[in-house]
This record gives structure tokens, sequence and C-alpha cells, in this order.
């Protein structure tokens, strides 16, 4: 069976004034205050089709398609999230994102961030992609983790 | 003969057990106790009208399967039971009830001990899976530094799975307005009046600790609640129903985020009422107190945000350490001649900082050099991040004062001598409140009566009014320069006249700078500005002119403290050369509990027209928060 997971944009609260985190994709279901039968057909439809479950991350993304029941998107998902924080952490040797990297790859969390610090001119931080491959490289020369 | 036709085949129907539930079984008594129950009317939200009637929050057309089910919990019952083994065509998919209405399956099978064969609803158990639901935490986020309308927070759940350390990776739930611009006058009235549709969405937890951390420097306190798993589950079940099923209009003041996570934790617990409205709003900082005094939480922690974690960092350096960052800071030193990698760090989260705030997303080849150096220097440091959360948690909003306020006060006024006053204010929070999880520099007040009995000359009147008083500071810092501005619609009696004759209406907007020495404890600030003021009891009807606002702020705990306000209007509108009008105003708030406080309050009123005339009040006021 085909899945088709449309994204969602996913503003921030009501409360904030500063710019939403969308990047221009639509949702996958135009909400209508028309009570035609076919309009709410139409609404239905679309609503009861998309999987809500994951959301977009602030711009790097983009509309993509991904199939989201393989664990290898999961990485790359969080790569593109979070590749800012990932960026200086790994150069700190410490932090949430970092070993939240080594959980998604099923590394060993000290020794990970150890790893990451002392190869950190190997890894590139241009985008999550670039940053996933990089990390999953010195990862194989260096350490030994489940999910790569 | 059609006719008999026609009686034979509807017969027919009605005694083919295909054609769902048998509803005529089970009694009307029973039926009628359960569509009333709890448990039922918060499963469809349903909520009771000014009339005595039922209505659901719901929105969505395909949410009841009853024509009349928004309206009507019996007949909805009747129709879920009697469609409970049936199917829907959705997108070319035949699916069944059960796995669109997974919550009220599991319940109408309980309750009536319907026996039903058991569906494999893929889609359902396939976002279980991911979403592995078996504790559930409120996340509250805490204001938006220099905005004085996130002052409200926001709120959203988390879906935790067992302690396996993968809380970061764990899934969140928002309710938000599903708008396409993010400010103005339009989204605000829209807003207001239910013109949004609001969704339900998911997020990985660490999307939103980018959001609100690091993106907007808010402070992300999570509850843990203590639904046992099965609870939980109940509650994951009845989110997919409404996201596969409704949609619910957004209602700034009451259907708004806080609201509609509350009737979802509802369905868990239907004799625990989470979702009453207060006043006609609902407030984010009151859903969690709601929780706390129906002993949900039992546990609780902060996430400090990127501008607190920095300005701790900062001030672990010592002197020397310090002199080297600000060199670095001013680009008089390069990166490459720190060795000191603590030195770096406190660099990098400043720049990290700076680029928050700016909100581009651009790769910065300084940081990144920053970053290559700091690689290579090695080891971590450790800057006792504890300790700041301990710190942070003497803002936990559990404690923090109600949103609306009753005063009752006496005092002396130079003319009008003795008086009693009383006023009521609707929200929220002003310099002379005491602080708790407040943000320290936001003054809104809106919605504000107040009335005064003078005792010696017998007279009682209306004395003041706030529309909406708004004052927003933002201390400087070096290199983090941002405006002071506040802006106010009120009406109140000259009292530089010391008239009790009539009110004067004003409109009052001001920018400027503000400052602070040692973190918080005094903070000045200048603001000039324009103000226009119309009444009766002025000379001319009207004044108007450019305006000062500038005064200090003393916070001697997070419950005590003073402030100094003086304002100067220069009155344009009249023939004498610089006419001035001053107020200087004074107050001593004193916390007493988180519900109550004393303030002490002295203000001196002149103008320059009546020359070596001023008149003077003070007054002691007791204050109870609500």
């Amino acid at each position: 069976m085909i899945k088709l997971i449309a994204f969602f944009l996913f503003f921030s609260s009501f409360y904030v004034i500063a710019d939403d985190s969308s990047d221009g994709c639509g949702l996958g279901w135009q909400v209508t205050k028309n009570k035609t039968f076919s309009a709410t057909t139409t609404r239905m439809t679309t609503n009861a089709f998309v999987p809500p479950t994951f959301g977009m991350t602030s711009g790097t993304i983009g509309c993509e398609q991904h199939g989201l029941a393989k664990k290898e998107a999961e990485q790359l998902y969080y790569a593109n999230a979070n590749i800012q924080n990932l960026s200086v952490e790994l150069a700190l040797g410490q932090g949430e994102y970092v070993d939240g990297l080594a959980q998604v790859l099923g590394c060993d969390v000290s020794a990970f961030s150890a790893s990451m610090q002392a190869n950190y001119p190997h890894i590139s931080t241009v985008n999550g992609q670039s940053l996933l491959d990089s990390v999953k490289h010195v990862v194989k020369q260096n350490l030994n983790c489940n999910l790569i | 003969m059609q006719s008999k036709y026609i009686i034979t085949i509807f017969l027919l129907l009605n005694s083919l057990p295909i054609w769902g539930y048998n509803v005529e079984e089970i009694s009307f008594k029973r039926l009628e106790q359960v569509a009333y129950s709890p448990a039922w009317l918060k499963l469809l939200h349903y909520r009771k009208t000014l009339l005595g009637n039922y209505k659901s929050d719901a929105d969505g057309d395909f949410f009841f399967w009853s024509s009349s089910g928004k309206i009507d919990p019996l007949q909805e019952l009747k129709e879920n039971l009697a469609q409970i083994d049936q199917h829907r065509i959705v997108e070319q998919k035949k699916l069944p009830y059960q796995c669109l209405f997974p919550a009220r399956y599991q319940f109408l099978k309980k309750e009536f001990q319907l026996d039903l064969k058991s569906e494999i609803c893929q889609e359902l158990e396939w976002w279980l899976d991911r979403l592995a639901p078996q504790h559930i935490s409120m996340i509250y986020s805490s204001a938006y530094p220099n905005n004085p309308a996130s002052i409200f927070g926001h709120t959203f759940l988390k879906f935790n799975r067992n302690n396996d350390g993968r809380q970061f990776q764990d899934f969140t739930v928002d309710f938000s307005a599903v708008t396409n611009v993010s400010s103005g006058v339009i989204f605000a009235v829209k807003g207001l009046l239910g013109g949004y549709y609001g969704q339900f969405s998911t997020k990985p937890y660490y999307v939103k600790v980018n959001e609100y951390v690091y993106g907007e420097s808010r402070d992300l306190w999570e509850y843990e609640l203590n639904y046992s798993p099965e609870e939980t589950k109940f509650i994951a079940f009845h989110l997919w129903e409404l996201i596969k099923n409704t949609v619910f209009e957004y209602y700034f003041f009451d259907e708004n985020c806080s609201y509609q996570l509350l009737t979802l934790l509802e369905v868990a617990r239907p004799s625990v009422t989470l979702s009453k409205l207060q006043f006609f709003y609902t407030l984010p900082p009151e859903t969690i107190k709601r929780l706390s005094s129906n002993k949900i939480i039992f546990k609780s922690s902060v996430r400090p945000s990127l501008r607190k974690q920095f300005i701790w960092k900062k001030n672990k350096l010592n002197s020397d350490q310090y002199k080297k960052y600000s060199l670095l800071v001013g680009n008089q030193l390069d990166v490459q001649e720190i060795n000191d990698p603590k030195v770096l760090e406190v660099f990098i989260a400043f720049t990290q900082y700076k680029q928050a705030e700016s909100e581009g997303i651009k790769e910065d080849q300084h940081l990144k050099e920053m970053l290559v150096h700091r690689a290579k220097l090695g080891g971590k440091i450790d800057f006792e991040i504890e300790s700041l959360e301990s710190e942070t948690r003497n803002e936990d909003p559990l404690n923090s004062h109600g949103p609306s306020r009753v005063s009752i006060s006496v005092g002396h006024h130079t003319q009008n001598k003795d008086f009693v006053s009383s006023e009521f204010r609707l929200g929220l929070h002003s310099f002379n409140d005491q602080q708790t999880s407040y943000p320290s520099h936001a003054h809104m007040e809106y919605g504000k009566l107040s009335v005064r009995q003078l005792i010696q000359k017998k007279k009682f009147y209306f004395d003041e009014y706030t529309l909406v008083d708004i004052m927003s500071l933002y201390p400087i810092l070096p290199y983090d320069f941002d405006k002071s501005w506040g802006i106010s619609v009120k009406g109140e009696r000259p009292n530089d006249l010391a008239s009790t004759s009539s009110i004067s209406h004003s409109f009052q907007t001001n920018v400027g700078m503000s400052y602070s020495f040692s973190p918080k404890v005094i903070t000045l600030f200048l603001l000039p500005g324009f103000k226009g003021e119309i009444g009766n009891s002025i000379n001319k009807t009207f004044r108007y002119g450019p305006t000062i606002k500038a005064g200090c702020l003393f916070n001697l705990s997070r419950t005590t403290g003073l402030s100094i306000e003086l304002n100067n209007l220069l009155d344009l509108n009249h023939n004498y050369h610089h006419h001035y009008i001053h107020s200087f105003k004074n107050t001593i708030f004193w916390g007493i509990n988180s519900k109550s406080q004393i303030r002490l309050i002295y203000d001196i009123y002149s103008q320059s027209q009546l020359e070596n005339r001023f008149y003077s009040e003070g007054k002691l006021a007791f204050d109870l928060y609500f």
C-alpha cells in the first residue's frame, strides 16, 4: 500500500508575534465554513486521510514526502530539525541534542559525544543530510552503533 | 398496495441484525443515564448553554452520527450505538467505526457490554506505535521577552514513553489556530471572534524546544501528570477521534489552546472537571493550577530559556575571563587567540542568542570557526546548569498570583481629605504586583475600575477606569538593544485639578529605553511619548502634547518591591507658555502569599499653571487575587 504523507504546516501559538515557523507548505485539507454536502465531504476526505503525526521543522525540510515508517527517516528528520543546536553541541562535546542524535543512531551516549568532538572538522554542518552522512562516516570508523 | 410493500420492507429492515446494534434492546432509562453522564458528555465535548441545553464545541459535521448530534446527546448516543459496527467511506476506503472513533468504541463496548468483532485498524495502530503513549505531561511556556501579549503563556501536552531516556523524541500535542498571518488587526479580531479554525498537531518534543527555548527564549515548564498507561492510551484514542473527524473554532479567550487540552485530558477522568471557564476565559497558567489543585501533577521541572542560559554562563566567568570575552564581543580579539574553552563557550552562547534574535538561520562562518576551535581544545565544561534550573524554579507559574484582583484601600488626599476606595481589575499584572512567575518587566492591565467614597465630603463616585495599560521594558545589555515601550487607554479624574466632577479620558503612547543594575534588582526607564486627554473638567476640554515617562523599579525579592514613576505632560493646547502637568507616583508592594498583598502608595500631582499648588495622596491598599 502506498502511503502518501503530506506535510502539515503547524504554526506557533497565537501569542507569538515573531514569524511563524511556516515555510509556505499548505495544509493537507482546506478548512471551510461551507456546510454543503460536497464541501464537507471534501474536507472530511483529506482531513481523515492525512496522518496527523509528524509536524514540520522550521523551514529546512520543505514539502517533502517521507517514508516515516522507516528508521532512516527518523534520523534524517532529527538531523534536519536540530542542525543548529547539533552544530554547536557536537563541538562542545556534550548536550541534549547530541545525546538525542546518539540515541537515534543507537550509539552509546558518552562515547558518541567524545568521538564527535574529536572528529569535529570532519563533520559537515551545511544541512541535515550532510551532517547525518558525515556523522555516520565518523561512527563507522570509531564506534559500534545499532541503528546504522 | 404500494404502501403495504413499503411497510413490509420497513419492518424487515428494522429487524435485520446487520443494520447496526439493536438499540431497542437497551432500556430508555439506561440510554438516558449514559447519554447525560460526564463520560459521554465529555467524549462529545458538550457544554451546557445558558438556557440549560447542550451544545458541542466540535465544529466538524462528521464528528456526529446523528443530524442533531451537536445539540442532542441522547440522539447522538442512540445513533452511535446503531452504527457501532458500521463503516464509513473515507478516501475510497471503508473504515470501521472502531478505527474512526476508538475512544467512543471502547467506552460504549464496556458500558453496554457489547459483543462486537474487533477490527484491525492499521493506520491507528501505526500512529499509536509511533506515539507510544505511556504517560502524559503538560508543558507550559513562559512569556517571550519584550512581548507582553505572550504574558499569557502557552500550553501543550507531551506523550511520554517509559523512562528510557528518549524524552527528546517524545511527541507533543498542540492546539493552535490555523492562520495565514501571525499578527495584525485582522488576526486579533478573527482570533477573538472564532474566525479561525484550530487544529491539533503532533510534533517531536525537540521541535518545540527549538521553537520555544532557543528560537524565542522562553522557559519550558514540564508538569508530569499521574495518568496511568491505560488512561493515557484512552486520551490518545480520543485525540485520534478529534483529528480524524472534526475541527474546532478557535477563540482567543475561551476555547483556546489551554481549554482544548483540558477537554482532551478530561475524557480519561470524566468525574474531574478541568475545563470550567473562569470569567469567560481560559488562562494557560491557571489551567496548570487547576491540574495541581485536582492533584493530577506529581512532578515538575523546567528548561531555562536560551537567554537565561547565556546570562548564567556569562556570570560564571571570572574577571580575567570576562575581559577576554568582552574583547571577543567587541571584535578586538580573534577567536584563535583564545585558549580558554570556558570563554569560548560563553561567546558561542552569545552568538547563538544573537542569531536566534535576528531570526536568521544562515550558516555563520564566524560561528563555525569558533566551534572548530572549541572542538580542538577538547574537554567538557560544567556550567552547573542544574543550579540555574533550581533558581528558575522560583518562577514556577503554580505560585503566581491569579489573573484578577480586587482591592480595598484607605487614604488621605490633601484637598479631598479622607477616603475609602475599592478597585476591581480583570487582569493581569503590573509593576506593583508580586512577581513570582510573571516576566520581570512586563506590565499589562485591562478591565480596571475603581470607586471612591470621600468621608468628610460625603461624596461617592467612579474614580478611574483602565481599558488597557501596557508597558514593556527591555533592559539593554552591551550589544543587546531593544526598545522599551508603553501604550494606554484610560480614564481618571484629573488629579492635578483635585476635581471630583468629571473623568477625563486619555490615550498615551511611549517609546524609550531601560537599563538594569545588578540583574533585575534595579531597573531604570526613560520613555518619551505622546498623550492626549479629553474631559469636561479640563480647561478648553482637551489637553495633549509630548510626555516623558521616567522611573525606577526596585525588586527586593520576587514578592516585594518598590516602584517610582514620574510623568510629565507639556500641554500644547493652552494659552500659557510652557504649561506642564506632573505626576509623581510611588508604590511599595509586599506580597503576603500568592493570593494577597499590601501596597503603600504616595502620589503627588501638580501643574505649572497653579504655582505652589500641588495635591498629594497617601493610600494603604489590600489586594486579593483570584
